[in-house]
């Protein structure tokens, strides 16, 4: 089997090789170097093995499953020459400033809305900020404005805390009660 | 119609999952600091899980601001008033226990009236101390006025000094203080002790010299407060001015004090007064006249008026300690005639200067004789 390596790690022709990419349940993706690097978990690796990286053997990602990181993949096909994202907060409220998402990435979670916690864990894991970022605010956008109940239900969370203990926090946190 | 009964079975399946996700807490948080106060309020109740990743981290994610346009405000605590006694000896502790019992993240401060009447350089230091602690620890969520009052000239440099604080944490918004916060050292009260007059902890009215029927006859708060739940009047007569200001400004203060008094007894006529907090920082040779006053206020033939709680401040030279401690006992007399079920906790002497003696009595009424009065009311 013929090896190749990643000889000049940044060059641009590097960027339009192939990488095999494989997840926890044994797939393999084939993605080429440019797009996998907006991770920058990936990135990482790749610099880190730099000539001895063996293109055709793969990375492994031992956090990802298959069919989550084909999910990444396609963010990271549509993102991979995207500026870096500005996170923001207002200095009041602290509350994070909103991205506006284009009709893309309006779509792009409207597709995969039910996994959304996946992609934020795979986004965590695998250092993407855009996707991150854009899959908190997404989830934060469905939890606003729900009742408890609503927000268990949604994401299938289990009512673990007795009546004792909600009075406590109603007494503890005067300010959930406004 | 079968693609639209799949999309149906989808959105149960979506919906009706029972898998219990963990969510890593730094994910948690992320998601959270994107939600408002209010939806955090709701997200403390999901689980346990995430109702402990709020709590531990309150400091980092949003805090309630949805009442900014319909403020929920707690008696009381709409203003948040520093005074710093020159006779507080654990000034720190006093005010940190202040903070922590009267605080709540739903205050706002609509005013912050930080008075530096003190002798010592060391209480002003305490004072900007205590500013402070305000700030980083209390973590006001909004402050819509911040005033330094100094009536000591020569504390002035500190005050400046410590103005740049406030005003860098203005700018930089780094303790979220509103941004509308304005920082002002009052000039007037450069040499001047003048009056001061709080109504209800948001209506304040200063008097000025010779001007004071003026403004107390057509301040336009005055009489929507029939119902006082705090009066404080503070007159301060000063001694360490320049000579030539010591007469008029005396003279004026007295007449200013006496008018607001009578102004206030015979035609504001409050029906109830909670509190009358008197903090009087005199010469010996005014004593009689607080006296009046202080009788005249609390004898007004009108049942409802009490006045829980007196606090006198008596300085006096080391040679008028006699006359002073005769007006302490006037005073212990003067007070329980209004109702004979006041009790006096504790009244305390303290020198404070080295060049020259300065009495302090604390005169204080114990909170039960208060929940009597309550009742005879």
């Amino acid at each position: 089997m013929a090896t190749e390596s990643a000889n000049g790690v940044s060059s641009p022709e590097l960027n339009e090789r192939d990488v095999v990419i494989t997840t926890n349940d044994n797939r393999n993706f084939t993605v080429k170097i440019g797009v996998a690097r907006v991770s920058k978990t990936i990135n990482n690796m790749i610099q880190d093995l730099g000539e001895s990286l063996d293109l055709s053997s793969g990375i492994p990602l031992p956090n990802v499953d298959g069919p989550i990181f084909e999910k990444v993949l396609e963010w990271c096909e549509e993102h991979k020459n995207a500026p870096e994202i500005k996170v923001e907060q207002d200095p009041h409220t602290r509350e994070r400033k909103w991205f506006t998402m284009t009709e893309w990435e309006e779509e792009y979670f409207r597709k995969f809305l039910s996994h959304l916690w996946d992609l934020a864990m795979a986004a965590n894991y695998l250092e993407i900020p855009s996707l991150y970022y854009y899959t908190c605010q997404k989830l934060a956008e469905r939890i606003k404005g729900r009742t408890p109940e609503q927000i268990r239900e949604m994401f299938g969370i289990e009512d673990d805390l007795t009546e004792e203990e909600k009075a406590e926090i109603r007494r503890t946190n005067v300010w959930c009660t406004y | 119609m079968s693609n639209c009964t799949d999309i149906f079975r989808w959105i149960e399946h979506v919906f009706s999952t029972k898998h219990q996700l963990y969510i890593p807490t730094d994910i948690l948080l992320t998601v959270f600091q994107y939600l408002d106060g209010a939806s955090l309020g709701q997200a403390l109740f999901v689980c346990n899980h995430w109702s402990q990743t709020i709590q531990e981290n309150r400091s980092y994610i949003p805090r309630p601001y949805n009442f900014f346009t319909n403020p929920i405000l707690i008696k009381g605590e709409d203003v948040y008033h520093i005074v710093v006694y020159q006779n507080r000896k654990n000034k720190t502790i006093y005010f940190e226990d202040a903070v922590k019992d009267f605080w709540n993240p739903r205050t706002i401060l609509y005013k912050l009236v930080i008075y530096a009447n003190p002798y010592a350089y060391r209480t002003v230091k305490n004072l900007m101390e205590h500013a402070k602690f305000l700030f980083k620890e209390a973590k006001p969520i909004k402050v819509k006025k911040l005033k330094i009052i100094s009536n000591r000239w020569n504390r002035f440099n500190i005050l400046h000094k410590n103005r740049g604080f406030f005003q860098e944490m203005a700018e930089t918004e780094k303790l979220s203080v509103h941004d509308r916060v304005s920082i002002t050292i009052n000039d007037d009260y450069k040499y001047l002790g003048g009056l001061g007059i709080k109504f209800n902890k948001h209506l304040s009215i200063n008097v000025r010299n010779g001007t004071t029927p003026y403004l107390i006859g057509r301040h336009p708060g005055i009489y929507r407060h029939h119902f006082i739940k705090e009066l404080s009047i503070r007159s301060i007569f000063v001694r360490y001015i320049p000579y030539h200001l010591v007469t008029d400004t005396a003279f004026v203060d007295e007449r200013s004090t006496r008018q607001f008094v009578n102004f206030l007894c015979d035609d504001l006529a409050p029906v109830h007064v909670k509190r009358t907090y008197w903090l009087c920082i005199l010469d010996a040779k005014y004593t009689n006249l607080m006296e009046t006053l202080i009788n005249k206020f609390n004898h007004v033939d009108d049942p409802r008026r009490f006045c829980q709680q007196a606090t006198l401040y008596v300085p006096a030279m080391k040679s008028l300690i006699q006359e002073s401690q005769c007006y302490l006992e006037a005073v212990l007399q003067l007070v329980p005639s209004r109702s004979r079920s006041f009790l006096i906790r504790s009244y305390e002497y303290e020198v404070k200067r080295p060049d020259g003696w300065i009495l302090n009595l604390r005169l204080q009424v114990s909170p039960i004789s208060c929940i009597k009065l309550k009742i005879c009311n």
